[in-house]
């Protein structure tokens, strides 16, 4: 929407009134205006001001301290290790049950859109749980565990397992809607022109879907980056072993090292702003492929 | 490349979209599956092109089955009602992919390649455009790089799914006439399916009307027009009078009308189809079986002429269609008294009246 | 020549595959380990189950987190439809930045939200100095921590719907003479209806189940400001699997009801507005 160029009483009445008739009057809209900004200025903007603020507290010096500490670098070094190993798998999961959604039509296409729904209705602690379940010495499997000598909670691949449950409904989220739209036809004209199923889909799938893609990618970055209460569950919270980086900052904090918490909380936090600013920038992009609308 | 499909039945849930349809294609013809919306042309075509598969039946490209057949394999030209261009690659590289994309063997060299595609470019008129994006064409244009796409593979059939059908009328009016010359010039066996008679008629060497999933009657253009073969046809090709009467006699009545009716049942509910140019009109009557009827609107259209008539004998109106001579000659006026008879006309007994 | 019966191939390939990984991935990930949430509750039987979930500490943990996560979908249901309403369709300076950061409660993690907010209405944060009661460490501060996550929710839900709705059928409500609140409320809001249920659904859904914002500001103590996931959390720790699980089982079945009463009532509203099923 656009200001009015000119000003009210220079319209003529009957688009002054036809106008009238479908928008508030201009006082209502401010008070609405301020009300919402200053919800979100209270909510949002306040808390992420507030971030920067208290990591800088104490000084550059300490900020920068607290990140090269070694108990921070390997908190950051394992955020991203999980990332990175979780990463493709979702990427992997996300296009093949986009592609089976969207393309093809069979029995139970509802049931299986509810069960990728399906992370979003349970506690992240309730994630954790399951797998101290099923792969703790107490476990379901821990005995057989145990004879292999494999751990699996307590150590890096519980994490990754906790992590890919509740971020892998991102990236097919993000896609089903996109492939939807596209259609099949680019796809069936690529099979009349005598594409194999590969060259079809790397070739014509891939290219027109690379948005939607790098748009769920960063959504699922962040929130794998971001995840605490279900890594906090299976981590065992071993100090500079399996400690994420949210882990890190609770430790820190609940140690009443304020300074330090926020300041590895300010580089999610750069992190988060990052992925905001990607997320706005694609928006057009996602569905029609180029920047042209 | 002739194509023959064998009693095809098609079903999507329940519903039955081709019922048992079986059809003969030579080769070279260029074809036209003509019906309206549901009637089935588009799976029809779909089966041709391997893009679906059939529930029964098959389909037979120069004799040899091709059923078992994926798109891939079948080699067909495919034309998209709404382009299916690759959104993200140029005019020019949508046209060369059906070359590129051949296992290393089988392909051209890039030189060649490139050759092939500022060919067939030049003969859609479209070189100038080589270099641009799909988003940046307009629908006839886009239409064109279609086609150009299809051909280039020089596949053994082109197929086209109701081609114009997104287009407004004076593009699809061009088209049409370039699709002709195309067609001349290439001589490839193509099918294409539309809802329009018009469109159907002009451009195709045969049509096949199809209703329900099933085929009314197949003929040249003038054949279906002449001679329908059934009261969907006459109806669904160009303008119709119907006369409703009861066979008495080996005669449909129809107040002071009688239509011929060898070998219909007596006392049975018929149908007489005249098409608006069958009715003759004289000032006199110059027949006997000729009625009475008012004139009550005329309409010009172009080179012909629409005369609408109210009929003295059971107050139901005609529609007469005539050339400016003739018109000029009877210098016809409203609410002046005139014959007419039909001239030709088909009378049709249905199954269960429900017209 | 033999009729082929019900060979009926898709053309598009990759069905199989794609369709088969899924399910697999699925069941190992999802399923299975949900499913061992119930094997595990039924194993305690019956008695120990009850016993397990209504114990007081117990029942007060899903009083607390049920009655904060409801009142904060309800403030998000209603300030999400004010957000909503004006950056559809208002413009102002900033807008853009705005709903850019409307989506700040999915990027950032929770573990942030939950050590910034404790800071900011403690006693003596920024915001806590003003008001002569506790917030950090009290309920009202869980349900603030409530209100952050659950932003996003209803405004990117109801968004797309005021986007795209038919400014025409306002301006023929207002030509066949009504008044601008009365267009708004019978004409607009019941078509925003299905969505607004939806993410008030989502927000409620995910606020009984969320941990890390919360932990940090509630202050946690049993009977008062304990959490029913940071409860679980602590069984954990003490080796009480099974009563851990029991009031897993719980929140399961609790979430699940949820979303499917929502959707129920979505459809429902949806088939009324727009007359066709969703």
């Amino acid at each position: 929407m656009e200001y009015a160029k000119e000003s009210y009483s220079a319209q003529p009445a009957a688009v002054r009134n036809r106008k009238k008739d479908t928008t508030e009057p201009r006082w209502v809209q401010w008070v609405l205006i301020t009300i919402a900004v200053a919800f979100i200025a209270l909510f949002l903007i306040i808390p992420l001001v507030s971030v920067f603020t208290q990591a800088f507290s104490k000084g550059l010096d300490v900020y920068w301290a607290s990140l090269i500490e070694p108990d921070a670098l390997s908190a950051i070094k394992l955020t991203l290790l999980v990332l990175v190993v979780s990463l493709p798998i979702n990427i992997l999961f996300g296009v093949a049950a986009a592609w089976a959604i969207s393309k093809f039509y069979f029995r139970g296409k509802n049931l299986l859109l509810a069960l990728i729904d399906l992370p979003f209705a349970v506690s992240p602690v309730i994630a954790g749980l399951i797998f101290i379940l099923l792969f703790s010495s107490h476990g379901v499997l821990g005995p057989l565990l145990d004879k292999y000598d494999i751990q699996i909670v307590f150590a890096l691949p519980g994490i990754i397992l906790a992590t890919l449950f509740v971020t892998f409904p991102f990236i097919a989220k993000e896609l089903i809607p996109v492939m939807q739209a596209q259609g099949s036809d680019e796809e069936e004209a690529a099979l009349t022109l005598g594409a194999s199923g590969w060259q079809m889909f790397l070739r014509v799938t891939l290219p027109n879907i690379k948005w939607g893609l790098l748009y769920g990618v960063i959504l699922c970055t962040a929130r794998t980056i971001g995840e605490f209460g279900a890594v906090s569950v299976v981590s065992g919270h071993i100090r500079g072993l399996t400690n994420t980086m949210p882990l890190h900052i609770e430790i820190l904090y609940n140690e009443y090292q304020f300074a330090a918490a926020f300041a590895v909380a300010s580089l999610m936090s750069i992190m988060a702003i990052i992925t905001l600013i990607v997320q706005h920038v694609l928006d057009r992009k996602r569905v029609h492929g180029t920047g042209e609308n | 490349m002739s194509i023959k499909v064998k009693n095809i039945t098609k079903y999507f849930g329940d519903y039955k979209a081709l019922d048992e349809i079986s059809l003969d294609i030579p080769a070279g013809k260029l074809v036209a599956l003509l019906g309206p919306s549901g009637s089935g042309k588009t799976s029809l075509l779909r089966i041709i092109a391997g893009l679906e598969q059939a529930d029964e039946g098959y389909v037979l490209f120069d004799e040899k089955d091709v059923t078992g057949h994926n798109a891939r394999d079948r080699q067909v030209g495919f034309v998209f009602q709404h382009y299916a261009l690759f959104r993200h690659m140029t005019v020019f590289d949508n046209v060369a992919f059906g070359l590129r994309i051949k296992p290393k063997k089988q392909r051209p060299s890039k030189e060649v390649i490139k050759a092939r595609v500022e060919e067939l470019l030049a003969l859609v008129k479209l070189e100038e455009f080589k270099d641009r994006y799909p988003m940046q064409l307009s629908g006839g244009q886009r239409q064109r790089v279609a086609l150009a796409r299809a051909i280039l593979t020089e596949p053994r059939v082109l197929l086209l799914d109701e081609p114009f059908g997104a287009l407004d009328a004076k593009v699809r009016k061009e088209l049409r006439k370039w699709l002709r010359k195309l067609h001349r010039d290439i001589d490839i066996t193509s099918v294409f399916v539309t809802h329009d008679q018009e469109e159907a008629l002009d451009v195709a060497d045969v049509v096949v009307v199809m209703n329900n999933g099933r085929i009314e009657q197949i003929g040249t253009p003038r054949d279906v027009y002449e001679h329908p073969a059934t009261p969907f046809v006459y109806e669904f090709l160009g303008n119709v009078n119907l006369f409703k009467g009861r066979i008495q006699d080996g005669k449909l009545v129809n107040g002071f009308l009688e239509f011929l009716a060898p070998g219909a049942e007596n006392e049975r509910e018929g149908i007489s189809y005249v098409r608006p140019h069958h009715i003759t009109i004289e000032r006199e009557a110059v027949h006997p079986e000729m009625i009475m009827v008012e004139i009550t609107h005329i309409h010009f259209i172009g080179p012909t002429v629409q005369v609408e008539a109210l009929r003295k004998d059971t107050g139901d109106f005609v529609e007469a269609e005539l050339s400016r001579e003739q018109f000029e000659r009877l210098d016809l006026k409203i609410k002046e008294f005139v014959f007419i008879r039909p001239s030709q006309f088909k009378v049709f007994v249905p199954e269960d009246f429900t017209i | 020549m033999k009729q082929n019966r019900k060979s009926k191939r898709a053309a598009l390939p990759g069905f199989g595959l794609s369709l088969g990984f899924v399910l697999i991935y699925s069941s190992l990930m999802v399923m299975i380990p949900l499913v061992m949430v119930f094997i595990n509750s039924s194993q305690m039987g019956w008695s120990g189950f009850w016993e397990a979930v209504s114990a007081p500490r117990v029942l007060a943990a899903y009083k607390l987190s049920f009655l904060t996560a409801f009142f904060a979908a309800v403030v998000n249901a209603v300030f999400g439809l004010l957000i909503t309403w004006v950056l559809v369709r208002y413009s102002f300076p900033g807008k853009r930045i705005i709903d850019a950061l409307i989506d700040l409660p999915f990027a950032l993690p929770t573990a942030v939200a939950g050590i910034v907010l404790t800071t900011l209405y403690a006693p003596q944060g920024w915001i806590g100095q003003f008001f002569p009661f506790k917030i950090a460490f009290s309920q009202m501060g869980i349900v603030v921590a409530l209100i952050f996550i659950g932003i996003p929710f209803v405004v990117r839900m109801v968004q797309p719907v005021l986007q795209n709705f038919d400014q025409q059928v306002e301006e023929a409500a207002a030509s066949l003479g009504a008044g601008r609140w009365t267009t708004i409320a019978k004409v607009i809001f019941p078509e925003l209806l299905p969505s607004l249920l939806a993410g008030f659904g989502l927000a409620f859904a995910r606020a009984i189940g969320e941990y890390g914002s919360v932990i940090f500001i509630a202050g946690n103590m049993p009977m008062k400001t304990e959490i029913a996931p940071l409860l679980i959390m602590t069984k954990l720790e003490q080796y009480d699997y099974a009563g851990a699980t029991a009031i897993a089982a719980v929140m399961l079945v609790v979430s699940f009801l949820i979303l499917l009463v929502i959707n129920f009532l979505q459809m429902h509203v949806s088939k009324r507005v727009q007359g066709k099923g969703v």
